[in-house]
Protein backbone atom coordinates (compact mmCIF):
# COMPACT_ATOMS: atom_id res chain seq x y z
CA UNK A 1 0.00 0.00 0.00
CA UNK A 2 2.72 2.56 0.93
CA UNK A 3 4.67 1.66 -2.47
CA UNK A 4 1.43 2.46 -4.24
CA UNK A 5 0.53 5.07 -2.32
CA UNK A 6 4.45 6.91 -3.08
CA UNK A 7 3.82 6.12 -6.64
CA UNK A 8 0.20 8.21 -6.99
CA UNK A 9 1.79 10.51 -5.38
CA UNK A 10 4.80 11.12 -7.33
CA UNK A 11 2.80 10.96 -10.46
CA UNK A 12 0.40 13.60 -9.10
CA UNK A 13 3.47 16.11 -8.58
CA UNK A 14 2.23 18.47 -10.80
CA UNK A 15 -0.65 19.12 -8.61
CA UNK A 16 -0.36 21.47 -5.95
CA UNK A 17 0.22 20.45 -3.31
CA UNK A 18 -2.94 20.88 -0.98
CA UNK A 19 -4.56 19.34 -3.75
CA UNK A 20 -2.32 16.55 -4.14
CA UNK A 21 -2.10 15.75 -0.24
CA UNK A 22 -5.95 15.71 -0.17
CA UNK A 23 -6.35 12.88 -2.78
CA UNK A 24 -3.81 10.82 -1.15
CA UNK A 25 -4.86 11.08 1.97
CA UNK A 26 -8.46 10.29 0.73
CA UNK A 27 -6.65 7.65 -1.06
CA UNK A 28 -4.59 5.64 2.08
CA UNK A 29 -7.32 6.06 4.20
CA UNK A 30 -9.79 4.16 1.39
CA UNK A 31 -7.13 1.54 0.84
CA UNK A 32 -6.62 1.32 4.64
CA UNK A 33 -10.31 1.29 5.29
CA UNK A 34 -10.86 -1.64 2.83
CA UNK A 35 -7.48 -3.15 4.25
CA UNK A 36 -5.92 -3.59 0.80
CA UNK A 37 -2.49 -4.17 2.51
CA UNK A 38 -0.55 -5.60 -0.86
CA UNK A 39 0.04 -3.19 -3.99
CA UNK A 40 -1.13 -5.42 -6.02
CA UNK A 41 -4.72 -5.76 -4.10
CA UNK A 42 -4.50 -1.93 -4.05
CA UNK A 43 -4.56 -2.08 -8.13
CA UNK A 44 -7.23 -4.72 -8.06
CA UNK A 45 -9.50 -2.27 -6.20
CA UNK A 46 -8.14 1.22 -7.79
CA UNK A 47 -6.69 0.29 -11.01
CA UNK A 48 -2.92 1.27 -11.42
CA UNK A 49 -1.64 4.54 -9.92
CA UNK A 50 -0.81 6.06 -13.67
CA UNK A 51 -4.16 5.33 -14.22
CA UNK A 52 -5.76 6.72 -11.37
CA UNK A 53 -3.58 9.66 -11.13
CA UNK A 54 -4.40 10.28 -14.94
CA UNK A 55 -8.49 10.08 -13.58
CA UNK A 56 -7.47 12.64 -10.75
CA UNK A 57 -5.30 15.00 -12.78
CA UNK A 58 -8.00 15.11 -15.69
CA UNK A 59 -10.84 15.57 -13.12
CA UNK A 60 -8.83 18.77 -11.38
CA UNK A 61 -8.37 19.97 -14.97
CA UNK A 62 -11.70 20.42 -15.98
CA UNK A 63 -13.24 21.80 -12.53
CA UNK A 64 -10.83 24.07 -12.53
CA UNK A 65 -11.78 25.29 -16.40
CA UNK A 66 -13.58 28.55 -15.19
CA UNK A 67 -10.76 30.38 -13.32
CA UNK A 68 -8.00 29.67 -16.00
CA UNK A 69 -9.91 29.80 -18.98
CA UNK A 70 -7.80 32.81 -20.70
CA UNK A 71 -4.45 31.13 -19.88
CA UNK A 72 -2.81 29.94 -22.54
CA UNK A 73 -0.57 27.51 -20.95
CA UNK A 74 -2.57 25.53 -19.02
CA UNK A 75 -4.46 25.71 -21.84
CA UNK A 76 -2.20 23.62 -23.78
CA UNK A 77 -1.29 21.66 -20.47
CA UNK A 78 -5.53 20.24 -19.83
CA UNK A 79 -5.20 19.33 -23.19
CA UNK A 80 -2.19 17.18 -22.85
CA UNK A 81 -3.64 16.04 -19.76
CA UNK A 82 -6.72 14.82 -21.03
CA UNK A 83 -5.03 13.03 -24.34
CA UNK A 84 -2.86 11.19 -21.64
CA UNK A 85 -6.11 10.36 -19.10
CA UNK A 86 -7.56 9.03 -22.50
CA UNK A 87 -4.73 7.09 -23.77
CA UNK A 88 -4.73 5.75 -20.28
CA UNK A 89 -8.40 3.88 -21.04
CA UNK A 90 -8.11 1.06 -23.96
CA UNK A 91 -12.13 1.90 -23.99
CA UNK A 92 -11.76 5.48 -24.07
CA UNK A 93 -9.37 5.24 -26.64
CA UNK A 94 -11.17 3.65 -29.03
CA UNK A 95 -13.87 5.53 -29.01
CA UNK A 96 -12.26 8.64 -28.91
CA UNK A 97 -9.60 7.85 -31.39
CA UNK A 98 -11.16 9.97 -34.83
CA UNK A 99 -11.13 13.12 -32.49
CA UNK A 100 -7.48 12.69 -31.26
CA UNK A 101 -6.88 12.12 -34.62
CA UNK A 102 -8.58 15.55 -35.90
CA UNK A 103 -6.32 17.51 -32.64
CA UNK A 104 -3.28 15.93 -33.46
CA UNK A 105 -4.09 17.14 -37.16
CA UNK A 106 -4.97 20.37 -36.18
CA UNK A 107 -1.88 20.71 -34.09
CA UNK A 108 0.97 19.69 -36.78
CA UNK A 109 -0.85 22.11 -39.71
CA UNK A 110 -1.36 25.25 -37.36
CA UNK A 111 2.33 24.51 -35.85
CA UNK A 112 3.57 24.18 -39.45
CA UNK A 113 1.60 27.49 -40.23
CA UNK A 114 3.32 29.21 -37.38
CA UNK A 115 6.74 28.02 -37.64
CA UNK A 116 6.45 29.40 -41.58
CA UNK A 117 5.60 32.58 -40.64
CA UNK A 118 7.86 33.22 -37.55
CA UNK A 119 10.90 32.05 -39.85
CA UNK A 120 9.83 34.83 -42.40
CA UNK A 121 9.27 37.41 -39.50
CA UNK A 122 12.67 36.52 -38.56
CA UNK A 123 14.11 36.69 -42.03
CA UNK A 124 12.53 40.09 -42.43
CA UNK A 125 14.00 41.09 -39.06
CA UNK A 126 17.03 40.28 -39.89
CA UNK A 127 17.16 42.61 -43.47
CA UNK A 128 15.90 45.29 -41.91
CA UNK A 129 18.51 45.24 -39.16
CA UNK A 130 21.55 45.30 -41.86
CA UNK A 131 19.64 47.70 -44.52
CA UNK A 132 19.07 50.26 -42.29
CA UNK A 133 22.75 51.48 -41.33
CA UNK A 134 22.74 51.35 -45.28
CA UNK A 135 20.07 53.20 -46.20
CA UNK A 136 21.36 55.91 -43.62
CA UNK A 137 25.25 56.02 -45.21
CA UNK A 138 22.82 56.27 -48.59
CA UNK A 139 20.99 59.19 -47.42
CA UNK A 140 24.35 61.74 -47.55
CA UNK A 141 25.30 60.30 -50.89
CA UNK A 142 22.26 59.57 -52.73
CA UNK A 143 19.49 61.22 -51.19
CA UNK A 144 16.69 59.99 -53.03
CA UNK A 145 17.42 56.41 -52.94
CA UNK A 146 18.70 56.68 -49.42
CA UNK A 147 15.15 58.02 -48.05
CA UNK A 148 12.86 55.39 -49.83
CA UNK A 149 15.10 52.52 -48.66
CA UNK A 150 14.55 53.93 -45.55
CA UNK A 151 10.79 53.84 -45.81
CA UNK A 152 10.90 50.48 -46.91
CA UNK A 153 12.41 49.34 -43.91
CA UNK A 154 10.27 51.59 -41.38
CA UNK A 155 7.16 49.36 -43.43
CA UNK A 156 8.40 45.99 -42.89
CA UNK A 157 8.88 47.38 -39.19
CA UNK A 158 5.25 47.63 -39.07
CA UNK A 159 3.76 45.03 -41.15
CA UNK A 160 6.54 42.89 -38.20
CA UNK A 161 4.44 44.48 -35.03
CA UNK A 162 1.16 44.25 -36.08
CA UNK A 163 1.89 40.84 -37.31
CA UNK A 164 3.02 39.57 -34.29
CA UNK A 165 -0.38 40.13 -31.90
CA UNK A 166 -1.90 38.82 -34.28
CA UNK A 167 0.19 35.82 -34.62
CA UNK A 168 -0.29 35.58 -30.18
CA UNK A 169 -3.69 35.98 -30.84
CA UNK A 170 -4.44 33.28 -33.34
CA UNK A 171 -2.39 31.22 -31.20
CA UNK A 172 -4.42 31.64 -28.02
CA UNK A 173 -7.26 31.26 -30.35
CA UNK A 174 -6.30 27.99 -31.56
CA UNK A 175 -5.24 26.44 -28.11
CA UNK A 176 -8.55 27.41 -26.49
CA UNK A 177 -10.46 25.95 -29.39
CA UNK A 178 -8.60 22.02 -29.08
CA UNK A 179 -8.60 22.20 -25.04
CA UNK A 180 -12.76 22.75 -25.80
CA UNK A 181 -12.45 20.25 -28.40
CA UNK A 182 -10.80 17.80 -25.82
CA UNK A 183 -12.48 18.76 -22.76
CA UNK A 184 -15.96 17.61 -24.80
CA UNK A 185 -14.08 15.09 -25.96
CA UNK A 186 -13.23 13.95 -22.34
CA UNK A 187 -16.80 14.41 -21.13
CA UNK A 188 -17.96 12.35 -23.83
CA UNK A 189 -15.98 9.46 -23.00
CA UNK A 190 -16.07 9.33 -19.29
CA UNK A 191 -18.21 11.69 -17.85
CA UNK A 192 -21.09 10.56 -19.10
CA UNK A 193 -19.84 6.91 -19.29
CA UNK A 194 -18.84 5.73 -15.86
CA UNK A 195 -17.15 2.58 -16.66
CA UNK A 196 -18.30 -0.59 -14.80
CA UNK A 197 -16.12 -1.91 -12.01
CA UNK A 198 -13.24 -3.70 -14.08
CA UNK A 199 -13.57 -2.03 -17.55
CA UNK A 200 -10.65 0.15 -17.11
CA UNK A 201 -8.26 -2.32 -14.89
CA UNK A 202 -7.27 -4.90 -17.59
CA UNK B 1 -23.73 -3.01 -16.69
CA UNK B 2 -25.28 -1.55 -19.94
CA UNK B 3 -26.59 1.89 -18.63
CA UNK B 4 -24.12 4.33 -18.06
CA UNK B 5 -24.53 6.50 -15.03
CA UNK B 6 -25.09 10.28 -15.80
CA UNK B 7 -23.13 13.10 -13.10
CA UNK B 8 -26.32 14.63 -11.52
CA UNK B 9 -27.58 10.69 -10.90
CA UNK B 10 -23.78 10.12 -9.49
CA UNK B 11 -24.38 13.32 -7.15
CA UNK B 12 -28.00 12.99 -5.68
CA UNK B 13 -26.95 8.78 -5.14
CA UNK B 14 -24.15 9.92 -3.00
CA UNK B 15 -26.74 13.10 -1.68
CA UNK B 16 -28.95 10.40 -1.06
CA UNK B 17 -27.31 7.80 1.04
CA UNK B 18 -25.81 10.89 3.34
CA UNK B 19 -28.96 12.47 3.71
CA UNK B 20 -29.63 9.11 5.78
CA UNK B 21 -25.85 8.72 7.43
CA UNK B 22 -22.35 10.52 7.74
CA UNK B 23 -19.72 8.16 5.55
CA UNK B 24 -16.47 8.29 5.08
CA UNK B 25 -14.91 6.95 1.44
CA UNK B 26 -14.58 3.79 1.53
CA UNK B 27 -17.50 2.79 3.23
CA UNK B 28 -19.58 5.14 1.31
CA UNK B 29 -17.94 3.77 -2.26
CA UNK B 30 -18.98 0.34 -0.76
CA UNK B 31 -22.57 1.30 -0.37
CA UNK B 32 -22.90 2.59 -3.75
CA UNK B 33 -21.56 -0.14 -5.30
CA UNK B 34 -23.99 -2.36 -3.32
CA UNK B 35 -26.38 -1.23 -5.30
CA UNK B 36 -24.65 0.54 -8.57
CA UNK B 37 -21.49 -0.74 -10.54
CA UNK B 38 -19.23 1.87 -10.58
CA UNK B 39 -15.76 1.43 -10.54
CA UNK B 40 -14.40 2.64 -6.90
CA UNK B 41 -12.36 5.38 -8.32
CA UNK B 42 -15.53 7.09 -9.17
CA UNK B 43 -16.41 8.53 -6.04
CA UNK B 44 -13.36 10.48 -5.30
CA UNK B 45 -14.34 13.37 -8.18
CA UNK B 46 -17.82 13.17 -7.05
CA UNK B 47 -17.32 13.95 -3.45
CA UNK B 48 -14.35 16.58 -4.28
CA UNK B 49 -16.87 18.28 -6.89
CA UNK B 50 -19.91 18.00 -3.57
CA UNK B 51 -17.18 19.68 -1.39
CA UNK B 52 -16.51 22.67 -4.10
CA UNK B 53 -20.32 23.52 -4.66
CA UNK B 54 -20.57 23.54 -1.00
CA UNK B 55 -23.57 20.67 -1.00
CA UNK B 56 -21.20 18.32 2.04
CA UNK B 57 -19.14 19.27 4.80
CA UNK B 58 -16.25 17.11 5.95
CA UNK B 59 -15.05 16.39 9.44
CA UNK B 60 -12.49 14.13 11.13
CA UNK B 61 -12.88 11.57 13.55
CA UNK B 62 -10.52 10.03 15.45
CA UNK B 63 -10.13 6.12 14.43
CA UNK B 64 -7.37 3.53 15.76
CA UNK B 65 -4.97 6.01 16.36
CA UNK B 66 -5.62 7.45 12.64
CA UNK B 67 -7.66 9.93 11.32
CA UNK B 68 -10.88 9.36 9.62
CA UNK B 69 -12.50 12.13 7.06
CA UNK B 70 -16.58 11.80 7.11
CA UNK B 71 -18.69 13.66 4.80
CA UNK B 72 -21.74 15.22 6.13
CA UNK B 73 -24.70 16.81 3.80
CA UNK B 74 -25.20 20.21 4.33
CA UNK B 75 -28.48 22.47 3.91
CA UNK B 76 -27.71 23.43 0.39
CA UNK B 77 -26.85 19.20 -0.59
CA UNK B 78 -30.88 18.74 1.23
CA UNK B 79 -31.92 20.75 -1.02
CA UNK B 80 -29.73 20.13 -4.14
CA UNK B 81 -31.39 16.63 -3.21
CA UNK B 82 -34.72 17.46 -3.16
CA UNK B 83 -34.56 18.63 -6.57
CA UNK B 84 -33.06 15.82 -7.82
CA UNK B 85 -35.37 13.41 -6.50
CA UNK B 86 -38.01 15.56 -8.36
CA UNK B 87 -35.58 15.45 -11.78
CA UNK B 88 -35.02 11.96 -11.25
CA UNK B 89 -39.76 11.52 -11.00
CA UNK B 90 -40.10 12.99 -14.26
CA UNK B 91 -37.44 11.09 -15.61
CA UNK B 92 -38.17 7.80 -14.42
CA UNK B 93 -41.78 7.74 -15.27
CA UNK B 94 -41.03 9.64 -18.84
CA UNK B 95 -38.26 6.62 -19.48
CA UNK B 96 -40.61 4.09 -17.82
CA UNK B 97 -43.48 4.62 -20.71
CA UNK B 98 -41.24 4.55 -23.58
CA UNK B 99 -39.62 1.63 -22.57
CA UNK B 100 -42.60 -0.33 -21.83
CA UNK B 101 -43.92 1.42 -25.24
CA UNK B 102 -47.37 2.61 -23.74
CA UNK B 103 -48.84 6.17 -23.96
CA UNK B 104 -50.50 8.08 -21.73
Amino acid sequence: MKGYLEELSHMLRSLDSADRNESIEYYREYLEDGHFTEYNDCVKELGTPRALSKQILADHSINNNGQDEHNHNSNVKTTWLIILAILASPVALLVSLPVLGLIFAIIILWGSILFAIMVSILTMGVVVLFTIPIAIARLFSDFPAGISLLGADLLVIGIILIAIPLITWLTKLTTKGIKQLSTWLYHKVTKHNYQPKGADQQ
Amino acid sequence: MAIKIPTELLDGCVLGLLNQNDYYGYALTKEVQLAIDVASSTIYPVMRRLKASGLVATYDKPYNGRNRRYYQITEDGINRLKELQSEWLNFESGINQLLGGTKE
